[in-house]
């Protein structure tokens, strides 16, 4: 019985090497171990002694049973052999005790049935501690890295189980996992869940391209960097813009980046939402600018002088000067080309933005056009007759003169289409939207 | 009930009840293309399931076997973990080596139900749990680099929020 002369220790030390064990084996062993400790901890366990050694004395390595968990020479695993020599020499595997190759040679020659009991009995001669270490050794055995060895689709499907945070942490595990957690219709799914249904175009402004490989983590990650800044951010100071020295800021607009404010100073000033600077002042008025529109780089403005002018936001050049109302341009809506200026003439008109031409006039109201929206299909006004009217500004007719306010008409909200036709059928919902003053 | 023969990569036989078998679309696709005949002898060998992984398989299918059959298409169903029957959470409680082969058995032989409750359980073992406790669990050497663990900075950040 070579196997029992030797330390237990050395022989579970070179399982870790050694490949023959099959799976049975290992699970026998992790039986054992479990069974041994439980034993262990209910003071149960015995130690046996073993048959005599019949080896002793005639000239062999001899080891003696181990019952002395108390000797600390024991722990430390050194041999001990026979008449005064005691090696005190920890083993490595340089340096492998004499017998070991000649006790795991025997192991390997048995059968299945014969190295399962062997394990047993071993694992029984073993001390708690070395019975962990076993398990130390053996239990990586059965761990998986199931998303790095997993075909790709069955990897990405256990990570499509996963939280947006639990992808995140996942990604920090290793290159393998991290490569998978980022794929592109993973997060693309998490943002259909979080309603986020495009990608955010490339901002202008953008300051790397970005740590992900992926444009839709990235979508993720930003809108959830937003909704944290609306939650826990603290609100940092406001930008000044200073500009237009004292006079009245009359109307302002903003698009992307940028904001443009108008001015009783008879200009208008593009300003970088970012940096808070003036980026190009916007002269040619000859009066006070009361309305302004804009859309991507094109500003539209209405003046005191009687005139709207269009112009281009990059370059700060006047491309077109409207000329047709015959007082002041008091408001304005812009939709696709086409922009509708109220004015205090009491007419609304019509324009083409890009060519400048001027298209329709809407005659109706009494006094003063005060707010104005446009669709793109019909135009609503409100004025200082008291009066808001509906327009058809293709055939420059008035569908409906919506009357009931007291006072002058300052504002109006026109949500959809499908509202406004609903709301027009009654008056009282129509005030609602309406605001009267 | 006409039974089927079912071999495993180690040679062992199984005869199952041939609605069961057919819980595999696998099996179910290979019986109806080769229009086999249920009174033949017949013996299907499956070369990628070995004898432990497809007797679990055949426990499995043999408890579900009068489930309803999965949805079609689950794009716009909730990905929950958190609905494991426990007679399935009891079956797969397994080293994580058998859970393995089951969810390559379950993608080879096609059966959707073993394959969504593997992965999911899988995904439970990753959740709510830290870098470095994944890496435990599943015995990953941590392999990025100096420079790149700097990057995570930022998700750290994302994920303590909340």
């Amino acid at each position: 019985m070579p196997l029992f002369k030797l330390q237990p220790y050395l022989f579970y030390t070179s399982l870790k090497d050694n490949k023959k064990l099959n799976n049975d084996e290992i699970f026998t062993i992790i039986d054992i171990t479990y069974d041994f400790l439980e034993k262990k901890k209910a003071g149960r366990q015995q130690w046996i002694p073993q048959q005599e050694d019949p080896t002793r004395g005639d000239g062999h390595a001899h080891i003696d049973h181990f019952p002395e968990h108390h000797d600390p020479s024991f722990r430390h695993s050194i041999c001990r052999y026979p008449g005064s020599r005691t090696r005190a020499v920890i083993p490595t595997k340089d340096n492998p005790p004499p017998e070991m190759s000649e006790w795991l040679m025997q192991f390997s020659a048995w059968s299945n049935a014969e190295r399962i009991m062997a394990i047993n009995e071993l694992i029984e001669r073993c001390e708690p501690t070395q019975v962990r270490h076993m398990m130390q050794v053996i239990e990586p055995q059965f761990q998986r890295d199931f998303i790095s060895l997993l075909p790709k689709e069955l990897a990405l499907s256990v990570l499509s189980f996963l939280e947006p945070r639990d992808l995140l942490r996942a990604a920090q595990t290793c290159r393998s996992w991290r490569f998978l957690a980022e794929d592109n219709l993973l997060w693309k799914e998490k943002c259909k869940q979080a309603g986020i249904e495009e990608i955010p175009r490339k901002r202008m402004s953008q300051r790397s391209p970005g740590p992900h490989l992926s444009p839709w983590k990235s979508a993720y990650m930003r809108q959830h960097a937003i909704e944290m800044n609306w939650r826990t951010k603290p609100i940092r100071p406001p930008k000044m813009l200073k500009g237009h020295d004292d006079h009245v800021i009359t109307c302002l607009q903003f698009c992307g980046n940028r904001i443009v404010s108008g001015s009783d100073d008879n200009t208008l000033k593009v300003w970088s939402a970012t940096t808070g600077k003036c980026q190009r002042t916007l002269v040619g008025h000859t009066g006070g600018v009361w309305s302004s529109q804009m859309s991507g780089s094109t500003i539209i403005s209405g003046s005191t002088d009687r005139t709207l002018k269009v112009w281009d936001a990059d370059t700060g050049v006047c491309l077109h000067t409207l000329y047709g109302h015959t007082s002041t341009v008091r408001c304005m809506h812009l939709h696709g080309k086409k922009v509708v200026s109220g004015s205090r003439d009491a007419t609304l008109r019509v324009w083409d933005i890009e060519s400048g031409n001027f298209l329709h006039v809407l005659v109706g109201h009494l006094a003063a056009v005060r707010c104005v929206q446009y669709d793109g299909r019909l135009v609503v006004s409100g004025a200082y007759d008291y009066m808001v009217k509906v327009w058809n500004p293709e055939t420059e007719e008035c569908l409906h003169t919506l009357q009931g306010h007291t006072n002058r008409v300052y504002s109006l909200q026109v949500s959809n289409e499908k509202m406004l036709q609903t709301l027009l059928s009654t008056r009282v919902d129509y005030y609602a939207v309406s605001g009267c003053k | 009930m006409p039974n089927i023969k079912l071999q495993s990569s180690d040679g062992e036989t199984f005869e199952v009840d041939v609605e069961i078998a057919k819980c595999s679309v696998t099996i179910k696709t290979m019986l109806e293309d080769l229009g086999m005949d249920d009174e033949e002898e017949e013996v299907v060998p499956l070369p990628n399931v070995n004898s432990a992984i497809l007797r679990k398989v055949i426990q499995w299918a043999t408890y579900h076997k009068d489930d309803p059959p999965p949805p079609e298409d689950d794009e716009n169903k909730e990905k929950r973990t958190d609905d494991i029957s426990s007679w399935d959470a009891d079956f797969l409680k397994v080293d994580q080596g058998t859970l393995f082969e089951l969810i390559l058995a379950a993608n080879y032989l096609d059966i959707k139900g073993l394959l969504d409750v593997t992965c999911k359980t899988v995904a439970n073992m990753i959740k709510g749990k830290a870098p470095e406790e994944i890496r435990k669990t599943f015995n990953i050497k941590n392999d990025f680099t100096a420079s790149k663990k700097s990057r995570f900075v930022e998700e750290n950040e994302w994920c303590e929020e909340k």
